[in-house]
């Protein structure tokens, strides 16, 4: 019997960040080591530093620990080759229907009125106002730039890679490309195929493995979860602001639902997947024990 | 100066933290969950996820052990943690600087009682 083992590459080390007035601030959101800081179960802290610009975010994997939907070592890195390719197509099909819902939200309600609320004050009251092209397109256009960041063509980031156990020096598995061409990991390379529903075990490691970064399986999750999480809370804000403008002077508390649902759905997304996925090494585990 | 004092015995603790979970694993692989476990059971050695999980991330990085899943009888699979070849040299050596480290500290400490 072939083990399967988690899909894991070591993380590079965190390159350091710019602190201002004690505050972190971060530039580069689409390096892996600052992307998956948002939802690192591994991390026991609740907050860590922001993906984007100067603060604090929420690590959404430590919540989901504690929680008790995942455990510490259920991590992106390990998991993210098995995912189940219809688990893998869902999410790069969320954050497009997200988008979708957001313009044509916009669109419909773009005559509605002639001004709409750009903002709420604490009792869900809206207090301050704007064109339509403000309150409304802005937040169309971006939830179609994040879904169009979805789709971009994948950084190796978490193509995963195990350390090479034989390995004598200290040199990080993610710089042993020689290993990935030996095909002795079990990642993202030899993760499930479009052909096939479960995580391939891993092969033959005296056998070449041909690396195919854009193998379906290796979606990039985190990356999927934030564009949907994004695009579908663009959506909801507009829905608010055009429901606001009908009754500016009504309080309308779904605004707070409309903010908290791109860290839900971000976070949902994400767990579901790694959930998805350990039940697909569950399937695989006991073909294999068959 | 009681700040510094109150840091030394975490310290000491962190330096034989790897050792420790190098050891165990060596007599059997196991899942973080019984690491935890396990290390509880000594009270001087007794941590938090926050820091096992983490130290057995740098452990993997480093390539002294390795990472296989296996079918747990309750919930999803578990990952099981086991020490490479290059983890057995290197347990087998802080084994060796352990306790010709330990031997030296109880000497220095006999000296001056």
């Amino acid at each position: 019997m072939t083990p399967i083992q988690p899909s894991r590459r070591p993380l590079a080390p965190e390159a350091e960040r710019l602190n201002v007035a004690g505050l972190p601030v971060e530039w580069r959101p689409d390096r892996e080591s600052v992307r998956l800081r948002m939802f690192n179960p591994e991390d026991s802290r609740l907050f860590v530093p922001r993906l984007f610009g100067a603060g604090w975010d929420v690590n959404l994997g430590a919540v989901a620990v504690r929680l008790g939907l995942l455990r510490p070592d259920d991590t992106l890195a390990d998991l993210a080759g098995y995912v189940p390719q219809h688990t893998a197509t869902a999410l790069r099909v969320l954050p497009w229907i997200g988008a979708a819902s957001a313009v044509a939200t916009a669109a419909r309600g773009w005559r509605a009125a002639s001004r709409f609320p750009t903002n709420w004050d604490a009792t869900f009251r809206p207090s301050s106002f704007g064109p339509p092209l403000l309150a409304l397109g802005i937040p169309a256009v971006l939830a179609v730039g994040i879904a169009l960041w979805s789709t971009t063509p994948r950084a190796p980031a978490l193509i995963a890679k195990p350390a090479d156990p034989t390995a004598d020096d200290d040199t990080p598995a993610a710089l042993d490309l020689a290993h990935a061409q030996r095909g002795g990991l079990p990642a993202a390379t030899n993760a499930p195929r479009a052909s096939e529903d479960v995580a391939a075990p891993p092969q033959d490691p005296d056998e070449p493995t041909a690396s195919t970064p854009d193998d379906d399986a290796s979606v990039d999750i985190l990356r999927h979860a934030i564009a949907s999480g994004t695009a579908f809370a663009a959506a909801a804000v507009i829905a608010v602001s055009v429901a606001s403008a009908r009754a500016p002077r009504k309080r309308n508390p779904w605004i707070l639902a409309a903010v908290g649902a791109y860290p839900t759905i971000t976070a949902g997304l994400t767990v579901g997947a790694l959930r998805s996925a350990l039940a697909n090494v569950r399937t695989t585990l006991r073909g294999q024990g068959s | 100066m009681a700040g510094k004092r109150s840091e030394s015995p975490s310290q000491l603790r962190k330096g034989v933290l790897d050792l420790a979970v190098l050891t165990i694993l060596a007599r059997t692989p196991t899942y973080g969950g019984d690491l935890l476990e396990s290390l509880a059971e000594r009270p001087g050695l007794h941590i938090t996820s926050g820091t096992l999980y983490p130290l057995l991330t740098r452990l993997r990085a480093s390539g002294l052990i390795e990472a296989t899943w296996q079918e747990s009888p309750v919930g999803p699979p578990r990952k099981f943690y086991a020490l490479t070849t290059k983890g057995r040299r290197t347990h087998a050596d802080l084994i060796a600087q352990w306790r010709e480290l330990s031997a030296a500290m109880n000497h220095l400490l006999e000296e001056h009682r």
